[in-house]
């Protein structure tokens, strides 16, 4: 009986551990090790942020869906990774601290053979003195219970205008080095979209800051929208939108301090700036969540299974190269460890090669590129083809060695993804951007120039857009909680 | 020289890839045509895409100087959105209005690969704001409104006039909308002996308006499919309408089999 160990529950670790458990049945074992009690649908979020949802719509406890899948769940955070066992024992296991409240504090070591890292990231909101929603001045939707206090303040702001105050919201990325820009843009036009709504929408000024290049990056390099007939780059309709809306917009911005209504900023150009708020959401960086590795002996091999920013490293080529010489191919495939190969890591926690934006430092070498976004679909498919090819060595098809031959391998320079961004929930009105975009990851050397097959790489303005958004939510909130039928929902 | 390329051409429409290789002599005899175009042609400002190359280069008179911007991006704005009436040498014969920031914060890389910064200010901002967009792969009447932007195409022809102005299955869904609206007022008469047979024929009427209903997914499919480079992701939006009607139908249906037990 082998033993699939699964840290964490997210999209990627969730995905990962049903379909193993699903495959595998009950002859083999799988565990789950997440701190949180309960599954998020992230991306609906921000419907919680603008209080179109409530935090249990977007919701459910693991533990009931986990005992009817027959994967044995623990509530508890991982604290350090021991691949090669301890001292009289060659077997390799994790040690946990449950945050279960009936065993809090208590700590385990939980033995595998199999070892899948899916802890995703840590929400790192200490690299920028001031942000976050928890001692700091800004707010946060990457959580439920972030974007829950996100709109109490939300809601508050409008009654406070509806008085005839103006308020001042100010949305974005709170340092230079962040991801996840389209979770920004999408709150941003939610906020404008239910600003209208209340009637409030003259008494607000709505401001974009990012740390893209151009107003569009979205942190990969821009992609391409059919648009009155033609393709255009997303700079130019991220452009028209904002300046459509009325939102006016700083990109190329490293925030540097935020303090009680205002924060600190600097340009690519080097310049400082700064600017006032009444409402801030922004988002942080993530960084890997400090898991600690060590060897037989216990000496600590953390910087031998991590790289320095917490994220594992994968079979990608990690040798630090210039821009122009990036290739598709430093992409992981087998998201493999590459010295404890029963060791794999998915979703966010697995280390990105490079950037997937070009590269840019502030005239003051402050570097201000967004990172590569591994979330959302991408995360749940390498989820499941981790699992798959976990399945298959436990089936002895083929053994750990032969994975990088014969393992099912899911690269982001060969995987597409969609995403929605809505304005508001209406299913009769609104215009949603809907994205699809091949390779994630730019091929230069397959598609030269943008990098990327201009034949799937498109987007629309439409209300099909929230339709999706409505489908996509309740249909993977119906997936994660393995109701009838959920092996058929792709990822 | 280079051709200096004008609309319709659908080399114009390509979207310029980042300069990545810095060493590629390739770049040097872009440049070098992009000078004697603008020389010839008297620019002030020249993308590469306007003589066919999909590379993003501008060529921009700075001080009587010709600056070479690779990659160029507006990472920042100043001031006001302006009105511009502009005209371009893509476009011969057009004047369009559009909006504009007053002043653009620019970085770019030079031949070396240096990044480089440049805050344009008045006509300067405006000719660069173009040229950027047209390294985007937008133009002028991309910044219309949808109203403005129809209007345009009518007179100076659409793109190479290979994407309709107007769908057939637009139409349809005008008719079928036509049709349930006088469905639904009919309902309301209903009792009048003029309108009652909108009860006798209730199944009829359901056929019919499900039949339309089909016809138009099926269309629409085939529309979307044809004119693939015109519109994209309509797959959800044709089966989404097509439910919306077919929940209208279903409405329709089970009010004037109510209508009808109640009257009886």
């Amino acid at each position: 009986m082998a033993r699939i160990v699964v840290l964490g529950a997210g999209v990627s670790g969730h995905t990962a551990a049903t379909f193993a458990k699903h495959w595998l049945g009950d002859k083999h074992e799988v565990v789950v090790v997440s701190p949180n009690s309960k599954w998020n649908w992230i991306p609906s979020n921000i419907w919680v942020g603008v209080g179109e949802m409530t935090p249990e719509d977007v919701v459910f406890e693991l533990a009931p869906v986990y005992q009817k899948a027959g994967i044995d769940f623990r509530q508890a955070k991982a604290v350090s990774i021991h691949p090669e066992g301890k001292e009289g024992s060659d077997r390799p296991f994790v040690t946990i601290e449950y945050t279960d409240p009936n065993k809090k504090g208590e700590t385990e070591e939980v033995e595998y053979d199999y070892l899948i890292n899916a802890t995703g990231p840590k929400l790192n909101f200490a690299a920028t003195p001031g942000l976050g929603p928890d001692g700091g001045h800004s707010l946060s939707v990457c959580t439920y219970g972030h974007a829950a206090e996100a709109n109490t303040h939300f809601q508050n702001a409008i009654e406070r205008m509806k008085k005839g105050e103006k308020v001042k919201f100010l949305i974005g990325t709170g340092h230079g080095m962040c991801t996840c820009q389209g979770a920004a843009f999408e709150y941003i036009f939610n906020i404008e979209h239910e600003l209208r709504e209340a009637g409030v929408r003259d008494k607000a000024e709505i401001k974009w800051i990012s740390n893209e290049q151009f107003l569009g990056d979205f942190g990969v390099a821009g992609l391409h929208i059919k648009w009155g007939g033609h393709i255009v780059s997303s700079k130019v309709l991220a452009e028209s939108l904002f300046a459509e809306r009325g939102v006016d917009w700083i990109t190329g911005a490293h925030v540097k301090e935020v303090q009680k209504g205002k924060l600190q900023y600097e340009l690519l150009d080097g310049t400082e700036g700064e600017e006032t708020f009444d409402f801030a959401m922004l988002i942080p960086p993530f960084s890997g969540v400090g898991l600690k590795a060590y060897d037989k002996a216990g000496n600590d091999i953390t910087d031998k299974v991590f790289m320095p920013n917490g994220f594992m490293k994968v079979d990608a080529d990690y040798t630090p190269k210039p821009f122009e010489e990036w290739k598709a191919s430093d992409w992981p495939k087998y998201y493999q460890n590459p010295d404890y190969l029963n060791m794999f890591a998915v979703g966010i926690a697995f280390a990105p090669p490079h950037p997937i934006s070009k590269p840019a430092k502030s005239v003051n070498g402050t570097p201000i590129t967004p990172a590569p976004p591994r979330t959302g679909m991408p995360s749940g498919i390498i989820g499941k083809t981790v699992a798959q090819t976990i399945t298959e060595v436990i089936e002895g098809k083929y053994s750990l060695e032969e994975v990088k031959e014969k393992g099912h391998h899911a690269s982001m320079a060969e995987m597409g993804a969609a995403c929605v961004a809505s304005t508001g929930k209406s299913l009769m009105n609104g215009s949603a951007v809907a994205l699809t975009v091949y390779p994630v990851v730019p091929d230069y050397d397959k598609f030269p120039g943008t990098g990327r097959d201009p034949n799937y790489t498109f987007g629309e303005i439409g209300l099909a857009g929230h339709w999706i958004k409505h489908i996509l939510h309740y249909m993977f909130m119906w997936k994660a909680q393995l109701k009838p039928g959920w092996t058929l929902i792709p990822e | 020289m280079a051709e200096l390329l004008t609309y319709p051409d659908q080399r114009l429409l390509q979207i310029s890839g980042l300069i990545r290789h810095f060493d590629d002599p390739g770049i040097d005899e872009v440049i070098k045509q992009m000078r004697e175009t603008m020389q010839e042609h008297n620019l002030k400002a020249l993308s590469a895409i306007q003589i066919g190359y999909p590379y993003r280069i501008i060529l921009f008179k700075k001080n009587g100087n010709i600056e070479v911007m690779i990659n160029p991006v507006i990472y920042g704005k100043e001031g006001q959105r302006i009105k511009s009436l502009e005209s371009d040498e893509s476009l011969p014969g057009a004047e369009l209005e559009v909006e504009r920031f007053e002043v653009v914060k620019i970085m770019y890389q030079d031949r070396e690969g240096k990044d480089k910064f440049f805050t344009a200010k008045g006509e300067d901002s405006i000719i660069l704001q173009r040229k950027i967009d047209m390294v985007f792969g937008g133009y002028l009447f991309d910044k219309l409104s949808k109203k403005e932007q129809k209007r345009f195409f009518k007179e100076y022809g659409n793109y190479g006039d290979t994407c309709p102005t107007s769908f057939v299955k637009d139409k349809i869904l005008t008719a079928l909308r036509i049709f349930l609206v006088l469905h639904f007022l009919l309902l309301l008469f209903s009792w009048t002996k003029f309108a009652s047979f909108v009860l006798n024929y209730n199944t009829a009427l359901f056929g019919i308006e499900l039949i339309w209903i089909i016809i138009y997914a099926l269309y629409a499919k085939y529309e979307t499919t044809k004119y693939k480079n015109c519109t994209s992701c309509q797959g959800a939006n044709v089966f989404g309408t097509s439910a919306l009607y077919g929940a209208v139908t279903l409405l329709l249906f089970g009010g004037s089999w109510l209508l009808k037990s109640f009257l009886q």
